[in-house]
């Protein structure tokens, strides 16, 4: 079973509430630090003031990008990443344009996942699949493009709709990309019950504002 | 008002995450069978919708950094600017709803200046203050920011779960009058509400039940 120091590595620190304020985010990188997150995860508007409150700690910057629809022109979703980048976030977890997949144009999709890893060469580039709107085929085929790309994670979800990362899920996505890609799992994972299931299934990283409860109820 | 004045005070929008070409142009032509002021939908469907429109006086309304309201001012500046070059007809966009809840009015400010300068007098722009998520102060402090920004249009909420109460429309125009028009989004369902929220002084309502209030 994973140790503790291990499921911390896995939590990405997710403040995405619209009505966020400084004073919250200061705690919450503190928190990441305290626990040894993987990252913090904010809206792009707040990767500069994280971006400074992590400075010289282990804790990486995640921005939250193409959020929450997916639905940008690539050359909107490609600047917005480079701007993110200039700010200071290493973590890029980009919403696919999941109506490319919808109209099975998946040379466009793999366009995007192409263009997407250039720009996020040397970073870590997690495409969100929102995998409640997706058939079973087309989690499987974002899936097998993702990687065919380069890209280093698939993430379940951005959280802001119905459904979330579900054990099925993440099982599923960890079969189709093999052992060696990363596998985050985000949406609904509320507590260690929950992010116990979820890393069993297969996935690496999580992504949760839960994550101080849940490593306070960790158990081995 | 007669049922065209009536229709003409709506807005409603088809920007879900999974929408194709085939579903948003079921969607438009259901619209065109009442005359609205307008559809809003996603940048990359801007040229699509004005397509399917032509003939009719309905207008292309976008959207930017909606609804959360994250993204940076110079990616919600390239978003105004594309809305413009695909010939959208307005743009609501949304604020730094962090820099707001955290009492930066400057970079509120400076982020609404930003995009004023950049919608010109090509596109109308809206902005969103999201009031369902502010104190009284800050609904009348982002009014303020957003006149003296040259924008005197805003939109009550995005909807999405920030719902529209009547008394937020009398309180900004009861303060501003002409000088702010209010369009409201969120949680108007039924005729019964549109009324309320028209009288209150609003100048067009957001509902994505328009079927329901219209037929």
């Amino acid at each position: 079973m994973i140790t503790k120091k291990e499921l911390a590595k896995t939590i990405d620190h997710t403040y995405l509430k619209i009505q966020g304020n400084d004073m919250e985010i200061k705690a919450i990188c503190y928190e990441a630090i305290y626990y040894g997150f993987a990252s913090v995860a904010v809206h792009p508007t707040i990767v500069p003031l994280v971006s400074k409150l992590l400075r010289d700690t282990p804790v990486k910057v995640c921005a939250a990008l193409s959020f929450f629809s997916g639905r940008y022109p690539l050359e909107i979703k490609l600047y917005e990443i480079k701007d993110a980048i200039s700010n200071g976030a290493t973590e890029l977890d980009m919403v696919m344009s999941v109506d490319l997949v919808k109209e099975k144009k998946y040379d466009l999709l793999e366009k995007e996942f192409k263009e997407f890893a250039k720009v996020g060469k040397g970073l870590t580039t997690k495409v969100i699949l929102e995998t409640c709107l997706l058939t079973r085929e087309e989690k499987i085929k974002a899936c097998e493009i993702a990687k065919s790309c380069g890209i280093n994670f698939v993430k379940t979800s951005t959280g802001f709709k119905e459904g979330g990362a579900t054990v099925e899920d993440v099982m599923l996505m960890r079969k189709t990309v093999g052992s060696t890609m990363g596998v985050k799992a985000s949406g609904n994972i509320r507590n260690w019950n929950d992010a116990k299931a979820i890393i069993e299934a297969g996935a690496n990283r999580i992504g949760t504002s839960s994550g101080v409860n849940i490593m306070k109820a960790y158990t081995k | 008002m007669n049922n065209t004045e009536f229709e003409r005070k709506f807005i409603t929008s088809i920007l879900e995450t999974e929408a194709t070409h085939k579903e948003v142009e079921k969607f438009i032509e259901k619209c065109k069978k009442y005359n609205l002021y307008g559809i809003a939908v996603d940048l990359d469907y801007i040229v699509f919708a004005k397509k399917l429109l032509e003939g009719t006086s309905m207008k292309v309304i976008t959207v930017a950094s909606y609804p959360n309201g994250g993204m940076t001012t110079k990616v919600k500046v390239a978003q105004i600017k594309y809305a413009i070059k695909m010939g959208a007809d307005e743009i609501d966009a949304c604020l730094n709803y962090n820099a707001l809840k955290s009492g930066r009015f400057d970079d509120v400010k400076n982020d609404m200046n930003k995009m004023a300068d950049a919608a010109e007098d090509k596109i109308k722009l809206i902005f969103i203050p999201q009031f369902a998520i502010l104190t009284n102060e800050e609904k009348i402090k982002v009014c303020d920011l957003s006149i003296r920004a040259g924008c005197n249009v805003i939109k009550t909420n995005t909807g999405y779960g920030y719902n529209t109460i009547v008394e937020d429309i009398l309180m900004a125009k009861r303060i501003y009058g002409s000088d702010l028009e209010v369009e409201a989004s969120g949680g108007c369902r039924t005729r019964e509400q549109a009324k309320q929220i028209l009288n209150a002084g609003s100048s067009v309502i957001h509902t994505s039940t328009i079927f329901n209030i219209l037929q």
